[in-house]
């Protein structure tokens, strides 16, 4: 592996709580927000992610590791005999694993994915909210995401009333 | 109470932050990802004031649109020639089964009036007012109407007393990216038909210009069906005439003419064939045999049209059912709009079947016991209605707020 990683130009990302991580620019690059700063050369040798945690930053990494084209899912010498389909299932079950995490930090994960514009992680932690969400109750979905209830009771009855069949 | 309420365990860290539901942009990132079910915007525009305002801004409604791209099948408007049309849709389980009165089809004050309704597509529908020679384009999500009366002269062709009318629309918005959905707003252009035994005329209509351009004629061999609805196949619009010929209109030119059937396509009445797109966007020709179904395709060799024989079909899912279906006239439909290139509807004495194309099984979506000759008009749209047409009377965001 070592002579592998030999060739690699690395890149270093710096977290706002001083934490550094030392990555491939190839996985760096999987977001496009550092992408650009590198081609348009504003990228020294460390790079300051702010307002993302070193927690929050270790995971993205994490991700963009996973997903980087160049390396293959899995990591290993095997990734260039693996069918496209079996690597697309491997890496849709890894990703269902990666975002078992709390609210907070899926929250915090969109910010990362929305900032560092990594569209996969963005659609990914974007859905599972979704998903979490669409077949709950509205005082489920309120209760979830800390959102009041602003309506005016006449106000919510005349909305209910246009569809009055979608709530049913 | 769910004893597995995956909400109140994903919710355990009270602490989080809820800065992506305060930042409105990735509110919007989120919500972009709502399923495009019927009931889905109106539930989630019920969270609170602001998501309302949200789900009701053209924009984000413009995006939601392009990030699903296909919008989905939400039923049919069905009924015979010359009477009524009712909305039926195709989903049956709440909460996504819009009742037939929320599309209730524009009709006449007098019952002995009909206005003949003659397709959809782009998520719009034309009718005829046949004794008053007029169009109307007709949003069902929104209940809007355009109007328009018939260019003079497209009836006046000599030698000819007996006219059949159809009409077609279609949306011509040429953004970039543009998907089909909220399309009233749009431009558009419609095409008008006169079709007697011997010759037909038609026009164009282009809502940019705001004007009709000129009339072409071409001859014919028969009238056109006005009970089946046109197909539209890159930028030419093609109509069944009564014994299987077809009468196509190209839009660019704009020009009329007829192609003859497949020679060897033998049917038994005009609700055994109809037109169809292929997969490869060319114009299909089906015929249903029994419970086959046979279909060819129109092929350009040496600047000759030929119809080339391109699949049998027989389809599953309806052997027990079979005597059953034989007893009643077996009628072939086919979605017209570009989205519904691989549905067949085949209406029996039974029922309503879709066939899916890719199982090759059919699914009855409508029972019955009775022949029931009803013309299925496939409806697609993006549920937005009761977003867009109540937001700026009912909640304006700045008094939504203010009510806190």
């Amino acid at each position: 592996m070592a002579t592998r990683e030999a060739g690699k130009k690395m890149i270093m990302l710096k977290s706002p709580d001083g934490m550094e991580f030392e990555v491939e620019e190839a996985v760096a690059m999987e977001s496009q927000t550092i992408r650009k700063m590198i081609e348009d050369d504003c990228a020294d040798t460390a790079i300051l992610i702010p307002n993302i945690n070193s927690k929050i930053l270790s995971r993205v990494i994490e991700y963009c590791n996973k997903h980087v084209p160049t390396t293959g899912a899995t990591g290993a010498a095997a990734s260039d005999t693996v069918a496209p389909a079996a690597l697309a299932e491997d890496l849709k079950i890894w990703d269902a694993e990666f975002i078992k995490v709390n609210r907070a930090t899926r929250f915090d994960l969109i910010q990362a994915a929305s900032y560092l514009n990594i569209k996969g992680l963005l659609d990914l932690t974007s859905q599972t909210t979704i998903d979490t969400i669409s077949d709950n109750s509205l005082e489920e979905i309120r209760s979830f995401l800390s959102t009041k209830n602003d309506y005016l009771p006449e106000e919510e009855q005349t909305i209910r009333r246009e569809n009055q069949w979608a709530f049913q | 109470m769910k004893p597995a309420d995956p909400i109140s365990k994903d919710a355990d860290n009270t602490s989080s932050s809820l800065a992506p539901l305060d930042d409105e942009d990735l509110l919007q990132e989120i919500l972009l990802r709502l399923p495009p079910k019927p009931s889905v915007l109106p539930r989630a525009s019920l969270v609170c004031t602001r998501w309302r305002r949200i789900l009701s801004d053209t924009q984000f409604l413009s995006r939601y649109r392009k990030h699903h791209r296909k919008p989905p099948l939400l039923g049919f408007f069905a009924g015979s020639t010359s009477t009524h049309h009712d909305f039926v849709p195709v989903l049956d389980k709440k909460p996504d089964c819009i009742p037939t009165a929320r599309f209730s089809v524009p009709k006449s004050s007098k019952s002995y009036h009909h206005w003949d309704f003659l397709g959809c597509r782009h998520g719009l529908a034309i009718l005829l007012i046949n004794w008053r020679r007029e169009v109307i384009v007709w949003d069902p999500l929104t209940g809007q109407q355009h109007r328009m009366s018939s260019p003079p002269g497209l009836h006046e062709t000599e030698g000819e007393k007996f006219w059949v009318w159809h009409a077609a629309v279609l949306c011509a918005d040429d953004e970039d990216g543009h998907v089909h959905g909220d399309c009233f707003s749009s431009p558009f252009k419609l095409v008008l038909v006169c079709s007697g035994r011997t010759q037909a005329s038609a026009c164009l209509y282009e809502s940019l210009s705001g004007v009709w351009r000129n009339i072409v004629l071409t001859t014919t061999t028969e009238a056109i069906l006005q009970f089946r609805p046109s197909i539209l196949i890159g930028n030419a619009l093609f109509w069944l005439l009564s014994a299987g010929g077809v009468l196509a209109f190209d839009i660019d030119r704009p020009s009329l003419g007829e192609i003859e059937k497949p020679v060897d396509a033998h049917h038994t009445d005009c609700f055994s064939f109809q037109l169809l797109r292929t997969d490869d966007s060319g114009l299909g020709f089906a015929v249903l045999s029994k419970l086959s179904i046979h279909i060819w395709e129109k092929k350009l060799n040496s600047d000759a049209i030929q119809w080339v024989p391109l699949q049998k079909i027989f389809p599953r899912g309806m052997r027990s059912d079979l005597k059953e279906v034989e007893m009643g006239r077996q009628i072939l439909r086919y979605g017209p709009d570009k989205e519904d290139s691989n549905m067949i509807v085949l209406s029996t004495y039974i029922g309503d079947f879709m066939l899916q194309h890719e199982s090759m099984r059919f699914e009855i979506f409508s029972k019955r016991n009775c022949t029931w000759n009803r013309i299925h008009h496939p409806y697609r749209n993006f549920y937005t209605a009761g977003n867009t047409s109540c937001i700026t009377r009912f909640i304006p965001p700045t008094i939504g707020l203010c009510l806190l």
